[in-house]
């Protein structure tokens, strides 16, 4: 007779509980081992016996160790990235690129350079309810610069992104130089009042800076000529060149010795065309960046994550017009709503003040797993928090184990 | 692995062009079977037919996938894990979103039931995608075998959801096994140490088993012995373990298992793998830490979690049971699961929201799929009834649309025209994304309409209605402008 274990368990506490004695007569044993375990009680003892007794699986099975090996993973990644050296006269150098392999992958072995962050400052200053401005930034983030308000000075915005929140480098957007936004609010912007803005943020802070454009292409290509003098010598980058401007603005980066930003839009023929047509027009491969476009999480990210992967994946595999650092306005993050809707329109997806930051983080990590190499960041606590897991990914392979097993029993 | 052509396919059908699954081709059947568009079972004569036993034999080893699908748990909440095909979500599409858990302990039965209705009740629609948990860790921290059940027991009164059973004590395994009888659910662990008594509880029971090392050979050599010993149900844990270093490490060996079953097609080790960002918790004093300190941990566990989730580690274990960190982790995993092929445009077209009249007012937005979601959303929520007005921007959302000439002015024209917007609408306003605000006087001035600058986010449009929408005076501007 084969029984229930569990019903046979349950009859026999019954038993056992009103008797205080169990008694088994004709019990046949199928079985080759045994689990004892500690008893309740005597009979509490037998009855697991028996119970273990009427399990006939264990009798097929063989319990062997066999020894096992994994085959080492070799992978061919014949080309490099390029590397690419922002330079800062008589201040700070930082170097992007050199990658040999997919990013930590650290069985095959260690990339030279980690991904690094370029903080944001505009040319105008935070829109706020008494000052109308074309810069809009969610509250969460506005309300680590306007306390003591430094929007209104490029060089103090930078200086505090450097010297209290570690940014390694400062992009200087110029969104005030579009001629087709209101003067009243910031826009319509001279390349004068443009020089006076790189200026206070040169003083300010000896990292390399990115001069960013507003968009509009004629007037990114009278800013990137006006200011080449105020930063030759430096190595800075321009950004960005795309596929309607780079005829113009390739030759100030070659006449200046400056870096681009190649931007296109999620398409990866387009980009390498657009590298292409740079490198013939004579620009050197190190000085060539790339920014394939960054939709946020939640918003697009998934064609980020593919096209970021699939770039570097090439670039490494031999694809000379793909083999370029990539470079990701991370910021984007804030134009999720994830991210900036205030707590009290969207209870549900819990404080602001949490999620606001980690949207940022998440969506320049999860690239940098794929292939970004210079995150472009907003939020203090962003940057922080980017910055620390690229430093624990990064680290060499610690020399004491720990056991992984210790969250089961962790309180 | 070579990825799979559809000429490796097409000896194996019966290649009569009978056109029972619905294809004209068996060529087409083979392109669509590896696309995962059409199952196997639809090609009726090769399972009805005994002539072709051994084609389907061989087929059906042919389309295995080198990771197998586990079950875990039973009834309408059971879930499946594993089955892809590839490690770069862009080579084809990762199936079987990762499963997320909960951890819960048998000590603190408030805390277990807490975090067990937190579970249960996380479940809502994000942009057309359903977002939910799938299942509670139970572990053992008290070292008893009637504790443990007893606290399985509880979350089992809870919910169906499936379980993982925590424990390496192979006495404390079976009460927990005990009490979730035919519940299938997952065993967590085996480890070189005691993998003989825990394998035969998975036989005895016969669930799904975990085994663990972070020595990739001795996991491997643990698969190898279970499958000798018949255990076929396996899912892997190559260790997680947070801190600096060990961060890549972790990241290192689900990569190395993940390409040597797919890429390498390494069959012992081709099951599912399972992370536990939960283990950033572990020589953590929990319950005395500040606010502060919680939430760099919880930062740090989504980080772990994410890095993760992104090559496709097939089940999650966290101990952050939060909405602030489930929406993000939630949305990492909705949108690296996200079919790539899958274009991400919807059809142009004048939509039609709650019921409009010709007097509701019309909105206009582009064609990308997840600002069409998010402004329908919206209008949806607000019970506004409207009109919605999609460009063909292929795909691109409202910004880019702008800035790259998508979205402009003769192409607003062009679907006003084609969709009949002037017969449907009576009235002459036309409320744009603020993102779009720069198209507004050309607008005005070439499509003849009052036109209305919204906000950024469409999630102000109510504010606007109350605010800036008077038919009234939009007809009042519109005479205006006729003059």
């Amino acid at each position: 007779m084969s029984r229930d274990p569990e019903e046979f368990m349950n009859d026999l506490e019954k038993l056992f509980d009103e008797t205080g004695v169990a008694i088994f007569k004709d019990i046949q044993f199928f079985i080759d081992s045994l689990v004892l375990r500690p008893p309740k009680a005597a009979g509490y003892q037998a009855a697991t016996m028996a119970t273990q007794m009427l399990q006939p699986i264990a009798k097929r099975a063989e319990f062997v160790w066999k020894d096992s090996k994994l085959a080492t993973i070799t992978e061919d990644y014949p080309s490099e990235i390029n590397v690419i050296t922002f330079k800062r006269k008589g201040g700070k150098n930082v170097v992007i690129g050199g990658e040999k392999y997919p990013p930590f992958y650290s069985f095959l072995g260690k990339n030279p350079n980690r991904p690094v962050v370029t903080a944001d400052v505009f040319d105008v200053p935070i829109h706020t309810k008494e000052r109308p401005s074309i810069l809009r930034l969610s509250k969460p983030v506005k309300e680590h610069f306007l306390n003591p308000d430094v929007s209104t000075n490029p060089g103090l915005w930078a200086k505090k992104h450097v010297e209290e929140f570690g940014a390694d480098m400062i992009t200087l957007h110029f969104i005030g130089t579009d001629p087709t936004l209101p003067e009243k609010e910031g826009g319509n912007q001279s390349v004068r009042q443009a020089l006076e803005h790189l200026e206070q943020v040169m003083d300010a802070v000896d990292v390399p800076i990115i001069i960013g454009g507003s968009g509009n292409h004629r007037k990114d290509v009278e800013l990137f000529t006006g200011v080449a003098d105020m930063i030759a010598g430096n190595r800075f980058m321009l950004s960005s060149v795309e596929l309607d401007t780079y005829e113009k603005i390739v030759p100030v980066a070659k006449k200046y010795d400056q870096i681009v930003l190649s931007w296109t839009q999620l398409d990866v023929n387009n980009q390498k065309k657009l590298n292409s047509e740079i490198l013939d027009m004579g620009l050197s491969k190190d000085l060539i960046v790339m920014d394939p476009t960054v939709g946020p999480l939640g918003y697009g990210i998934e064609y980020s994550f593919s096209v970021y992967e699939r770039m570097r994946l090439s670039g490494l595999k031999g694809e000379e017009t793909l083999a370029f650092p990539m470079s990701g306005g991370t910021t984007n993050a804030w134009g999720a709503r994830e991210a900036f809707m205030a707590d009290k329109l969207r209870p549900e997806w819990g404080p602001r003040a949490f999620r606001g930051p980690l949207w940022e983080i998440l969506t320049a990590f999860i690239l940098s797993i794929v292939g970004l190499d210079l995150a472009m960041m907003l939020h203090p606590g962003s940057v922080a928090g980017f910055k620390d897991i690229i430093e624990k990914l990064s680290a060499p392979k610690p020399s004491k184990p720990v056991d992984g097993l210790k969250w089961i029993t962790m309180k | 692995m070579p990825k799979l052509s559809p000429l490796n396919v097409i000896p194996l059908l019966p290649g009569t062009n009978c056109g029972q699954c619905g294809e004209q081709t068996c060529m087409s059947f083979a392109v669509k079977l590896l696309d995962h568009l059409i199952e196997l079972k639809e090609c009726k004569p090769l399972f009805s037919e005994k002539k072709y036993a051994k084609k389907l034999k061989k087929l059906k080893e042919l389309v295995t996938p080198p990771i197998i699908s586990i079950k875990i748990g039973t009834g309408e909440k059971q879930i499946s894990i594993g089955g892809e095909e590839v490690l770069y979500r862009h080579e084809l599409t990762y199936y079987s979103p990762t499963a997320i858990f909960v951890d819960v302990n048998d000590e603190d039965l408030d805390d277990l039931i807490q975090r067990t209705e937190f579970v249960k009740n996380y479940d809502w629609i994000r942009l057309g995608d359903r977002i939910n948990l799938q299942g509670i860790a139970v572990r053992s921290l008290s070292g008893n075998p009637d504790t443990f059940a007893q606290a399985v027991k509880k979350v089992l009164s809870i919910t169906d959801l499936p379980i993982i059973l925590c424990t390496l004590d192979p006495k404390i395994m079976e009460a927990g096994l005990k009490v979730t009888k035919n519940k299938n659910p997952l065993m967590y662990t085996a480890t070189k140490e005691n993998w003989k008594e825990m394998a035969k509880l998975a036989l005895e029971y016969d669930v799904p088993i975990t085994v663990y090392s972070t020595d990739l050979d001795e996991l491997k050599s643990l698969c190898v012995s279970l499958e000798n010993a018949g255990i076929n149900k396996i899912v892997l844990d190559p260790g997680t373990i947070p801190g600096e270093g060990h961060i890549g490490e972790t990241y290192s060996r689900h990569i190395i298992l993940k390409k040597s079953a797919i890429e390498k097609g390494d069959k012992s080790i081709g099951y599912p793998t399972i992370g536990i960002p939960a283990a950033v918790w572990m020589d953590q004093d929990i319950k005395n830490l500040s606010l502060g300190e919680r939430v760099t941990l919880s930062y740090e566990e989504a980080k772990l979690g994410t890095i993760l989730i992104s090559h496709a580690t097939n089940l999650l274990i966290f101990h952050t049971a939060e909405n602030w960190f489930m929406l993000a982790i939630g949305v990492v995993r909705q949108n690296v699961y996200a079919d790539p092929r899958i274009n991400p445009a919807v059809e142009p077209g004048l939509y039609e929201i709650n019921n409009p009249t010709p007097e509701s007012p019309l909105f206009l937005t582009t064609n990308y799929t997840m600002t069409y979601f998010v402004v329908k959303g919206d209008l949806e929520e607000s019970r506004i009834p409207s009109w919605l007005l999609v460009i063909d921007t292929e795909g691109i959302g409202v910004e880019c649309a702008v800035a790259g000439g998508d979205l402009n002015v003769d192409a607003i024209k062009e679907h006003i025209e084609k969709y009949k917007v002037n017969e449907k609408v009576k009235h002459h306003g036309i409320i744009i994304p603020g993102l779009a605000a720069r198209l507004q006087g050309e607008l005005e001035d070439s499509a003849n309409k009052v036109v209305i600058v919204g906000p950024r986010d469409c999630g102000g449009i109510p504010f606007l209605l109350e605010k800036r929408w008077n038919l009234e005076k939009i007809e009042e501007l519109w005479q205006e402008m006729q003059s």
